[in-house]
């Protein structure tokens, strides 16, 4: 299973999973799209790639959607394909997408902000991934 | 917990609290607060250094990031603190009030009219594209003028500024705003968002009390309101500044029971840095609902055929929900003065305030309560007892309580979403709410159901006396993101 979402009141959580840390990653990112729209009717067109660097494991994670998000709302890209690599706190991500267009990829929960609120990587037998996006 | 008076409920000090904790709720209202963090979070903001009095949540309360939605905590001005978790991600996010002369009976037949009018010239939901751009420099002035500057630039009248908390203009610097920020914000200046953010037509159900007219209201009158803060720039200040505080200060995230409780020190670099660029969003906010004003304006000038002055088109008052502001606080018999948090809470200045406008000072500062989508929204007035009580603040709407996907679960049992949207729709124009949408989940979302009764939340604070009941309103046209 790539990810689920968790019943949250307000909110909307996910949980991801991998068998290395960056498919988690990768199934983090899928989720957090997929939260917003049909990820499924996205298509590749347009590449990008992005590098972050954050002081810890669980910032590099809150950094990496903080700027998914960042691109989607400046640019207006949705991206359904993603390739992770990370290597200590550093992190670089190829993907690919298109611009997004409410009559073909449709809209779920715009998401806002990401929080740290309940924020975990959990290693057990491969890694699960817990996040609460603000929305 | 005891209840000292009613609907107001004491949790004495205990562990690491430094101040007692209190509660704003009917039963009913505390219950809905027990099922999730809601009074635990209020506990936790007890524990912060300096709090005065008591850490309170409004009867609305529900839990949020560190602070609860609803809560509300002051702090000296000389030692204390500034919390980005206190104010909300979504900074200045805020209600407008639009008054007209029409009637409802005036309305109805042109309804669908003016709601396509307003669907269009009004910007919602993911990804809409503002229908102005302003350059880098120019949202920098915008930034630190707040509403002042767009109705410079033509959207709105003069004395629209006289009808606004701070009178739409808080002393932001951009300087302290983040380029991510502004580059997130450029584009969405004058636009609504999605989620619970709204644009209403109502009208005018019913009055409680004289003060309807001072406030210019009265049965049968249509108003317009708008819901809605400061978009994704709002976001990444609360983002970025939440990273730095926690970065710049590890021994404080180590003290606190939730690391999105974190704060600055007040007059400390980071704090005033913090302030002015929380201060500039607030702005942006200012200036966002008064541009959505002025296509609303426009839209009833193309669909009424006369001018918005004509039509009565003032601003009634414009209320922030999620801010934190320098006010003096009677605080045992001394005059103080305090930086006040309010997150999820209005501002509720009494008759007599120097921050309420001339107009309004006999009977005090509105109070602009939204509903959920399809139920009433009210008008309070702000009442000393406000100012002994809740550091002069009371409810900002109604809160979830069943989450989205429980809600499209239940609503689209055995049908597509998509088609469980259309029947809501058509649920809601048989009450008489026609309703625009850009997406028909995020209608589905908004069921009515997924929120707490507002009815019951005005209800407390006018028994408690933090707000006082003036009129309801009822919607007629809803414009959604």
């Amino acid at each position: 299973m790539g990810y689920e979402f968790v019943d949250h009141t307000a909110d909307v959580q996910f949980v991801a999973y991998g068998k290395t840390l960056e498919e988690a990653f990768e199934n983090a990112a899928m989720a957090f799209f997929d939260a917003q729209l049909e990820i499924s009717k996205v298509e590749c067109k347009i590449k990008r790639t992005i590098k972050v660097h954050s002081e810890d494991r669980i910032s590099l994670l809150y950094d990496f959607l903080s700027e998914l998000l960042y691109i989607q709302d400046t640019e207006g890209l949705v991206f359904s394909e993603f390739n992770v690599s990370i290597s200590g706190n550093h992190l670089v991500c190829e993907m690919c997408g298109e611009h997004y267009d409410i009559n073909k990829h449709g809209q779920k929960s715009p998401v806002k902000a990401i929080t740290y609120h309940n924020m975990k990587i959990e290693e057990d037998n491969g890694y699960k991934i817990t996040v609460v996006l603000d929305v | 917990m005891k209840e000292i008076q009613p609907n107001v409920w004491m949790f004495e000090k205990e562990g690491s609290m430094c101040v007692p904790a209190i509660a704003i709720a009917s039963e009913q209202l505390l219950s809905l607060m027990q099922k999730d963090n809601t009074l635990t979070q209020l506990k936790n903001v007890a524990t912060l250094p300096n709090i005065v009095k008591h850490s309170i949540v409004m009867p609305d309360g529900h839990q949020g990031y560190g602070f609860p939605i609803g809560g509300v905590a002051a702090f000296p001005y000389d030692d204390g603190i500034i919390s980005p978790g206190g104010i909300g991600f979504d900074i200045n996010c805020g209600v407008r009030l639009i008054k007209t002369s029409l009637k409802r009976d005036e309305v109805t037949p042109k309804l669908p009219r003016l709601l396509d009018s307003l669907f269009k010239n009004v910007p919602s939901g993911l990804g809409s594209k503002a229908r102005v751009k302003f350059s880098k420099s120019e949202i920098k002035e915008l930034l630190s003028e707040g509403a002042p500057y767009v109705i410079k630039k033509g959207y709105g009248w003069e004395e629209d500024l006289n009808f606004m908390e701070s009178n739409g203009s808080l002393p932001g610097d951009p300087s302290y705003v983040s380029d991510r920020a502004i580059s997130r914000g450029a584009p969405q200046a004058g636009s609504l968002g999605a989620g619970n953010h709204f644009l209403e037509v109502q009208y005018v159900e019913k009055v409680y009390s004289d003060v309807a007219k001072s406030f210019g209201l009265e049965e049968g009158q249509v108003v317009v309101m708008i819901h809605t803060g400061s978009r994704g720039l709002g976001h990444q200040v609360c983002s970025d500044y939440l990273r730095d505080m926690e970065r710049q200060n590890p021994d404080i995230v180590k003290s606190l029971p939730d690391r999105e409780l974190i704060y600055a020190k007040l007059h400390t670099d980071l704090a005033d840095h913090y302030m002015k660029a929380m201060y500039a969003a607030a702005n942006f906010a200012f200036a966002n609902r008064q541009m959505i004003t002025h296509w609303v304006r426009q839209s009833f000038e193309s669909v009424f055929g006369s001018s918005a002055e004509s039509l009565g088109m003032s601003i009634l008052y414009d209320v922030a929900h999620n801010i934190a502001k320098t006010e003096y606080h009677d605080v045992d018999g001394v005059k103080k003065r305090l930086i006040v948090h309010r997150k999820g809470a209005t501002r509720s200045f009494p008759a007599g305030h120097d921050d309420i406008p001339n107009v309004y000072r006999s009977v005090g500062q509105p109070v602009l309560i939204p509903g959920s989508m399809g139920t009433a929204s009210y008008v309070l007035v702000g009442s000393s007892k406000a100012m002994s009580l809740t550091f002069g603040s009371t409810a900002h709407g109604s809160g979830r309580v069943l989450s989205r996907h429980a809600v499209i679960k239940s609503r689209s049992k055995g049908t597509s979403v998509n088609s469980a949207g259309i029947r809501l729709k058509n649920e809601l124009e048989n009450k008489g709410i026609l309703v625009r949408s850009a997406s028909m989940r995020t209608l589905l979302e908004e069921s009515p159901e997924a929120y707490k009764d507002i009815d019951e939340v005005v209800r407390v604070s006018h028994e408690v006396g933090i707000g006082n009941l003036v009129a309801r309103l009822r919607p007629m046209g809803v414009v959604k993101g």
